[in-house]
């Protein structure tokens, strides 16, 4: 079975003007991979539809989610406190897939993109794989200790000078990366631009991709079929059949 | 606790409690079956079948409106084949009643379809002639008196299967289109089915479905299916499944008092994936409190 029901939140920690941090009690006996997400509500009625959040990271205790205010939505959740409770079901969708036979994985993150990253570096780490994060960020970079923590190597990103390690984007030396070294795969998530031009390099090196999708949802669980995306096998459910998907199964271009 | 009757028989389909789940809404079970037990539920209707697989409307589909949701499925399902083969297996697993929803492109369609479910081992028929979110059949059929009395008299001569047949809410006059329901032998109607809504990207100044027009359920809809069911409910003697914004068992019950003999959750289901189970609770500890014995007792108490 699968876990809904009320949690406590633990934490909730502003990381730039509109992007925050929000930790929750992780209820017993549920399984997390990175890449999998949750549907989240606020315990009042309005607005009516849960919120698909992907998981950032996690412990025994607690779940880590990196969120964008982007509507009424999150931006309640934004507003909640300590204590304060929230509706979770999940965890949902396929999540990243952690191949025994990896030796070394790029993630290329990008704005809030960057969270879900987290906790498959942190696996994959823990697997022994050697990773490299790519980080990009519109300002102000931001966990960059965390990320550092879980990642053998960290690159920052910003559109601002002085701000991360390079001004510019990720996909600047992407190309250059891949060209100099083995990586067995590449992990993006970020807005579709980014993960388009990642698939595209990747694909260029003979370099597998791992992407993560996002899509408006009503159930989060398969049952509605309104998170269609198209692939090379025709329509998929992006709560279901992904949110991870093969750069070679999908179309980033619009 | 126990002592409370929640069976209730629809003119022929006996359930266990008033409580089933909407078509498009449930899938066919198996995602829901993660969540809670499904031989808790009175009914399952099935994702909308059509005769043959249909990959359903481009994205983007969905749309959040205040207390509403605004939906171009446009009924993706893998076609009654399959449905045979897979998933009536799949739910018969299970201790609750199978009404498998039919969607036809042509009179022709529904008609083969009818046929095909007459030897298949459900429990019912439900006729969709009201879905907003295709070019053929669906709401083009439902809202024509004509159209509906013909369709629901071909399909009765091609089943024995108890027929429920699902009506519209974009109509001038419902009880006029339930009248000729009932007398075209459908043992029972159940309504509604989404209003016909739209909403616009005003950045981008296109509707927000390729379709532009897309179904509206949800509690924003609940006040419109309760005046339509309270006045179906005032014209015909076959029973009547409520549906309509249900989230929970206090809104089951307003849904009983105007007229409902059995009640789906529908876009409730994507809100709380338990909310079919919590509905059953609710009703009964209403009915508790009311002193009552019996979920039939409260049916169209309000007059």
């Amino acid at each position: 079975m699968k876990f809904y029901g009320k949690v406590k939140v633990k934490k909730i920690e502003f990381m730039t003007e509109d992007a925050f941090k929000m930790i929750v009690e992780r209820p017993d006996e549920i399984d997390i991979k990175p890449g999998q997400f949750f549907m989240i509500k606020n315990v009042e009625l309005y607005p009516l539809l849960n919120r698909p959040i992907s998981v950032s990271s996690y412990n025994e205790k607690e779940i880590e989610f990196g969120i964008k205010i982007v509507g009424t939505g999150t931006e309640n959740f934004s507003r909640l406190r300590v204590d304060d409770e929230i509706i979770l079901t999940g965890a949902l969708g396929n999540g990243f897939d952690l191949k025994k036979e990896y030796k070394k994985v790029l993630l290329v993150g990008g704005g809030i993109g960057v969270e879900p990253l987290k906790g498959a570096a942190m696996e994959l780490t823990k697997m022994g794989v050697f990773t490299k994060m790519f980080l990009g960020f519109n300002n102000e970079c931001f966990d960059i200790d965390v990320f550092k923590k879980v990642s053998s190597e960290v690159i920052t990103f910003s559109e601002v000078e002085n701000k991360a390690d390079f001004m510019g984007y990720p996909t600047d030396i992407l190309k250059d990366e891949l060209a100099k070294s083995d990586y067995d795969a590449v992990f993006t998530c970020g807005p579709k631009i980014l993960m388009n031009k990642v698939n595209e390099v990747s694909k260029a090196n003979n370099v597998e991709t791992q992407l993560l999708l996002e899509e408006r949802m009503a159930c989060g669980i398969g049952a509605c079929l309104g998170c269609t995306c198209e692939t090379v096998n025709g329509y998929k459910k992006v709560c279901q059949d992904g949110p991870m998907f093969y750069g070679n199964e999908v179309n980033l271009n619009e | 606790m126990n002592k409370i009757d929640m069976s209730v028989d629809l003119n022929g389909l006996k359930l266990k409690n008033p409580v089933t789940v909407a078509s498009g809404t449930f899938g066919f079970g198996e995602e829901y079956a993660e969540f809670i037990d499904l031989n808790q539920i009175g009914a399952i209707s099935v994702k909308g079948l059509t005769l043959k697989p249909k990959e359903g409307n481009s994205p983007p589909r969905l749309y959040e409106t205040p207390m509403g949701l605004l939906n171009s499925i446009g009924l993706q399902n893998p076609g009654v084949e399959v449905f045979i083969k897979k998933y009536i297996p799949y739910l018969r697993q299970f201790d609750t009643k199978i009404i498998a929803n039919i969607n036809g492109a042509n009179l022709e369609e529904y008609m083969e379809m009818a046929r095909i479910l007459d030897n298949e081992d459900i429990d019912s028929i439900e006729l969709n002639i009201s879905c907003p979110n295709v070019k053929d059949g669906g709401l083009a059929f439902g809202t024509n008196p004509e159209v509906v009395r013909n369709i629901v008299t071909e399909i009765r001569n091609c089943t024995s299967k108890h027929l429920i047949v699902k009506l519209s809410p974009n109509v001038t006059d419902i009880k006029e289109i339930a009248l000729i329901v009932e007398e075209c032998g459908a043992n029972a109607i159940s309504l509604i089915n989404t209003v016909a809504g739209m909403a616009i990207d005003i950045e981008r100044q296109k509707a927000v479905v390729e379709r532009k027009i897309a179904g509206l359920s949800g509690p924003a809809v609940k006040p419109i299916a309760i005046r339509k069911v309270y006045e179906v409910a005032s014209v015909v003697k076959i029973p009547i499944l409520g549906m309509g914004g249900i989230l929970n068992g206090n809104d089951a019950v307003e849904f009983a008092l105007a007229g409902a003999s059995a009640i789906a959750i529908g876009t409730g289901n994507f809100i709380n994936p338990n909310a079919s189970i919590e509905t059953i609770e609710g009703i009964r500890s209403y009915l508790m409190r009311k002193g009552y014995s019996k979920y039939t007792e409260i049916v169209g108490l309000v007059k």
